[in-house]
């Protein structure tokens, strides 16, 4: 399915939302730009976002609020500061960001790895520490930026192990349970993993072990999946498989995503809704169309990229500016820098 | 896509867009837990998945085929020694004490050498392969690192200074002329150096982890690396206890013949100590298979599937540290076993720990009761120490299965 697709289907979920939410249709084109206050009134309800858009009666599946992040021995430099955003059950959120920018950090917190030295991470409308790892493992599944194994173990194997969390302790020793093996071979089917299914997994290439990852992920079969720049090792053909295999089962199980990219042509073509991180700082949130845009990502990535519409899609999209002629551009790239741009410069 | 759905069952409501066949949506999350078309695969499951009744098959074979192997090695070394014993006769022997009615056919000297000395050193050999084998098994899998053995936190460091102050100690303190027994009250050495090595080991292994500790947390590198420097200073200290040897009437000979390792155990009273515990850890090292596997994903890819890292991470060494500790007051230190058994048996099956560990310390046993037979015989009524036997025999084993499955891929 396209993107597309979706858009009009969201479209018509927006519909029904805005009555409460109070948004103009148009909202969706615009990102809320934390802080700076012209901007703020072009989505000031809920993130646009799939059908989860609607203001639920319950509290949102994830919510943030004034999370900073220093890692230990980090001192003045925190990886994140205040961050405040609600995720709601169904959405499929890109990350994205300069390196460093904490979007990795990010996800840790809401994987609840990582835990926030202010501000709470709240899962369902309670503090994410509170639950045992088991019980998160049931409802998060993380997929790594690469699968990094010291001792050769097959396919299978591999991905039966996202049956931890559901597995009781002696559970290993006396074979594994139907339920725990259809979802392994369910897992192995949607991520076309089956064919070597017997195979070390270190002897696969680099989309096949990404797809076995991804596989241990659905094994999980948990309701959120956070993707750590999942597809940044990969070719273009491999990367998109990856992501399309999260498209179709998202589809089918309703799966909130949470993605970071490092891609932005990616983040907007998957993605409903864009964070966008700066030095540690939300610096916006909305829909591609609304984040994917000279005047928001050039504060985060500088004046380094070009923007065009992808002619399928009709999403935005960039490209990197390339030599600059006279150097003067080039020079001027510095990140973060809010230099004045030539209007009409978009194509 | 459709069958992605088969057998995930989604957890949250089917989402109600428009554009997706509402027909299908509904059938799926109202009639069954199970999506349709599942039932195909419920059966294929039941029958066994491809695969599945193969690897059955081939964890069954494994472990009986090592469980027969040691047994056959246990009887193997009961019978051969310096007197041999007719296998029929130590089966015989052994049913009589069991409380079977057998009639007596043996003369009593090879009751009590059957009994009273070649059956507690063969379990006692057997006991300290699988405690070594499933040690290095579960400090592997935790440190992910296939360098690691039994031995990695300083343990055997700290177990060999116990045993040498359990026999230098003494002299310190105590005016020339006086032997160790008389400081410790009559106790003699051969009951005092397993007691001050064990304390020595879990000493050591207590002390490495609270150095390496940060908080909660217990980071791999600095145990590995608190290990090390422990170990170095232990080394050196037991050095210095020895290189006074003169001056401390230390039995220089007896200090190095426990570090090469030797399975000195010669009756039933020494195992009363060290068997259960290694009884225990064995079946605790069971228990941590699951914990183990996810290991496998990195630490945090073991939490990423519910593993609570932290707490994960000091059992195991509590398990491997009790493991190590109580095998070296049977046996001194026996390397190699440790490292490579788990290794060879994870060439044959896997690194799948639900079996990786009970095949390493059936393994373990069969390999050190084999050893310590080739010990007391080759060069009878010479003993060689076991722990040079280990390596001498296991190194060119591993490099021989080593080569073969790297050649097989």
């Amino acid at each position: 399915m396209t993107a597309r697709a979706l858009d009009e289907s969201r479209v018509s979920q927006l519909a029904s939302c805005l009555q409460d939410g109070g948004a103009a249709p148009d909202g969706r084109e615009g990102a809320r730009i934390p802080g700076s206050a012209g901007n703020r009134q072009a989505t000031a309800g809920p993130p646009s976002g799939g059908r989860a858009a609607c203001p639920q009666s319950g509290p949102a599946l994830f919510e943030l609020a004034g999370v900073s992040y220093a890692y230990p021995g980090g001192g003045d430099h925190p990886a994140l500061t205040d961050v405040s955003v609600r995720l709601q059950r169904g959405e499929y959120v890109t990350l994205l960001g300069p390196n460093g920018a904490g979007k990795s950090t990010l996800l840790r917190l809401l994987a609840g790895v990582l835990s926030p030295s202010t501000g709470g991470v709240l899962l369902d409308g309670a503090p994410i520490g509170l639950r045992s790892r088991r019980a998160l493992a049931r409802r998060i599944a993380m997929l790594p930026q690469r699968l990094q194994l010291t001792f050769d173990s097959c396919v299978e194997d591999l991905v039966a192990l996202g049956r931890t969390p559901h597995a009781s302790l002696l559970a290993g020793l006396g074979g594994a349970r139907v339920r725990d093996r259809l979802a392994v071979e369910a897992a192995l089917r949607a991520t076309d993993t089956a064919r070597f299914r017997t195979r070390v997994v270190q002897e696969l290439s680099g989309g096949e072990q990404q797809r076995v990852a991804l596989a241990l992920a659905l094994a999980q079969e948990s309701e959120v999946l956070l993707l750590d720049e999942p597809t940044s090792h990969l070719d273009p053909y491999q990367a998109q498989a990856v992501l399309d295999v999260v498209q179709a089962v998202r589809r089918e199980r309703g799966l909130t995503v949470v993605a970071v990219f490092h891609d932005v042509n990616l983040a907007a073509l998957y993605g409903e809704r864009l964070l966008l991180l700066h030095a540690g700082r939300l610096a916006a949130d909305g829909p591609p169309a609304g984040v994917v845009r000279p005047e928001v990502l050039d504060r985060a990535f500088g004046p380094c990229l070009r923007y065009i519409t992808h002619p399928d899609h009709g999403l935005p999209q960039t490209l990197p500016r390339g030599p600059a002629e006279g150097g003067a551009d080039r020079q001027a790239g510095t990140p973060g820098e809010h230099l004045p741009r030539p209007q009409g410069e978009r194509t | 896509m459709a069958q992605t759905a088969a057998g995930l069952e989604g957890r949250a409501a089917p989402p109600a867009s428009k554009d997706r066949a509402p027909a299908k949506a509904g059938a799926r999350g109202r009639t069954s837990p199970l999506p349709r078309g599942a039932g195909q695969a419920v059966l294929q499951a039941r029958r066994g998945l491809p695969g599945t009744r193969r690897r059955r098959g081939r964890v069954t074979g494994l472990l009986g085929g090592l469980g027969l192997a040691m047994v056959g090695a246990m009887l193997a070394g009961i019978t051969w020694g310096a007197v041999i014993v007719p296998p029929q006769t130590v089966l015989g022997i052994i049913a009589r004490h069991a409380g079977l009615p057998v009639d007596v056919a043996w003369a009593p000297a090879q009751e009590a050498i059957v009994w009273q000395l070649r059956l507690p050193r063969v379990l006692a050999g057997a006991l300290v392969g699988a405690a070594l084998a499933t040690s290095g098994a579960l400090f592997q899998g935790l440190f992910r690192n296939p360098m690691a053995d039994p031995y990695v936190l300083g343990i055997s460091s700290g177990a060999a200074f116990g045993a040498t102050v359990a026999l230098a100690g003494p002299a310190l303190l105590l005016p020339p002329g006086l032997g160790p027994a008389a400081f410790w009250g009559g106790l003699d050495s051969s009951r005092l150096v397993p007691l001050c090595a064990f304390a020595g080991a879990l000493g050591t292994a207590v002390l490495v982890v609270s150095l390496a500790r940060r908080g909660t947390r217990l980071p791999v590198t600095d145990l590995l690396l608190a290990g090390l420097a422990v170990a170095a200073v232990l080394g050196a200290a037991t050095t210095f206890l020895l290189v006074l040897n003169d001056r401390l009437l230390l039995r220089l000979r007896t200090v190095f013949a426990w570090m090469a390792g030797g399975i000195a155990v010669g009756g039933w009273g020494q195992l009363a100590g060290a068997a259960p515990m290694i009884l225990v850890g064995l079946a605790l090292a069971l228990l941590l298979s699951r914990w183990l596997d996810a290991f496998l994903l990195g630490e945090e890819g073991a939490a990423g599937v519910g593993v609570p890292v932290e707490r994960a991470k000091q059992i195991v060494v509590a398990v491997a540290a009790l493991l190590t500790g109580a095998a070296v007051t049977l046996s001194g230190l026996i390397g190699f076993v440790g490292l490579l058994v788990p290794h060879a048996v994870r060439l044959v099956a896997g690194p799948s720990h639900p079996l990786l560990l009970p095949a390493s310390a059936l393994g373990g046993a069969t390999f050190l009761v084999l050893a310590d037979l080739l010990a007391r015989t080759m060069l009878s009524p010479v003993e060689l120490p076991v722990g040079v036997l280990t390596a001498l025999a296991g190194g060119p084993a591993f490099l021989v299965l080593l080569k073969r499955s790297r050649g097989a891929r």
